[in-house]
């Protein structure tokens, strides 16, 4: 199958889930951060309902994701210890955990908030939680830990291809890239 | 003494008026169970639906079936005991861009003319103030008696940019919509 990964390259389904994935985050960042200092207004509130919507959509993709990862191989990593295997194993594992993890708290922050949750105007979310100030500034801070975890996550994700491209010269960022032919 | 005296003068006061206006059939008087009513209202922000209620108001309530002519109804409601399970979002609701509760604490409702649609569904023509602004909402309800008490339901959606409420960026209705429904569920006993 031509869409599917194999045993040493990735195949173009995974790549664009990959990708599209990085890009929503850094906007997602991006836009939590600006909309967080705005003060109280209409951009404020237009810049939320983006965030809002963007999030659930990255809900949708990362669970999308999730099976399509669990349906077809994964290319095995390339790093020469077991130990490195390992670890990017567990630093995968937490990527996929706070793709989920992240719209979630939001979304439960917004139903603690009694803020329902609508998305691109299309449809609302139904609220998980009642409203409650105590929970909703719990789940603000973990929405904002999470926000940093991620950055942390990435940050790990990113110099790791980097050292696997720079210092063991494998193929392990060049396969991922668009358009490159099976692992090579 | 003193307050034999009161009732005297109050006596003399009602005695004439009610012998001038006293139709053949004079409308009854309702007093309002404040715990088993209310005053909610239906709103948008952001695309989704959001609730809140005026948890204070006071009404006098003079009605009959029978004498839609002498019936009468005055609402005056505590735009500060707003309520929407936010307490940030509350206290916009009053600040002076939207209801401006420093300038006008109350929202009137006083019905004009009452009219009978079916067997216990009426229509109430009304002016509603709020803010400096009135305007005249027709407010369809059902009302059912029994005994001594009675239970009125009835909606109507109103714009909220009719009565000003919503200054300068947020008379746009992009994030915060225009229409806003009022739901009145009132419980009262006759007095």
């Amino acid at each position: 199958m031509a869409l599917r990964s194999t045993q040493t390259g990735f195949g173009p389904v995974t790549k664009g889930f990959h990708w599209l994935m990085a890009i929503l985050f850094a906007t997602m960042f991006a836009i939590g951060w600006y909309m967080d200092l705005l003060p109280l207004g209409l951009e404020k509130l237009a810049w939320i309902s983006r965030h809002k919507s963007i999030g659930v959509t990255i809900l949708f993709l990362a669970v999308l994701r999730i099976i399509w990862r669990l349906a077809e191989q994964t290319p095995a990593g390339l790093g020469e210890k077991a130990w490195e295997r390992q670890a990017a194993k567990l630093a995968h594992f937490a990527l996929y955990a706070v793709m989920l993890a992240m719209p979630l708290s939001g979304w439960l922050m917004s139903s603690a908030a009694n803020f329902s949750v609508s998305v691109f105007g299309l449809f609302t979310l139904p609220d998980l939680v009642g409203p409650d100030k105590v929970l909703y500034e719990q789940l603000r801070f973990t929405h904002w830990i999470l926000s940093w975890v991620i950055v942390g996550l990435v940050g790990l994700h990113v110099a790791a291809a980097f050292k696997h491209h720079f210092i063991n010269r494998d193929a392990t960022l060049r396969r991922m890239l668009p358009g490159t032919g099976k692992g090579n | 003494m003193t307050s034999l005296f009161k009732n005297i003068l109050r006596a003399s006061a009602i005695v004439p008026v009610m012998a001038i206006c006293a139709p053949a059939f004079a409308a009854d008087q309702w007093q309002v169970k404040a715990d088993d009513s209310d005053i909610e209202f239906a709103g948008t922000q952001l695309g989704a639906d959001f609730e809140g209620e005026f948890n204070k108001f006071t009404a006098e309530i003079t009605f009959s079936p029978d004498d839609l002519a002498g019936s009468k109804v005055s609402v005056l409601i505590d735009i500060a005991s707003v309520d929407t399970e936010n307490a940030d979002r509350d206290s916009q609701i009053i600040s002076a861009d939207w209801f401006d509760v420093a300038q006008w604490p109350t929202a009137k409702f006083e019905t004009k003319s009452f009219r009978e649609i079916a067997p216990g569904q009426y229509e109430a023509t009304a002016d509603l103030t709020i803010r400096d602004v009135t305007k005249e909402v027709v407010l369809p309800f059902t009302l059912e008696i029994e005994g001594n008490e009675a239970e009125a339901e009835g909606t109507v959606t109103i714009k909220r940019t009719d009565f000003g409420v919503g200054q300068g960026q947020w008379s746009d209705t992009s994030q915060v919509g225009d229409d806003v429904t009022i739901r009145i569920d009132i419980d009262a006993t006759r007095s």
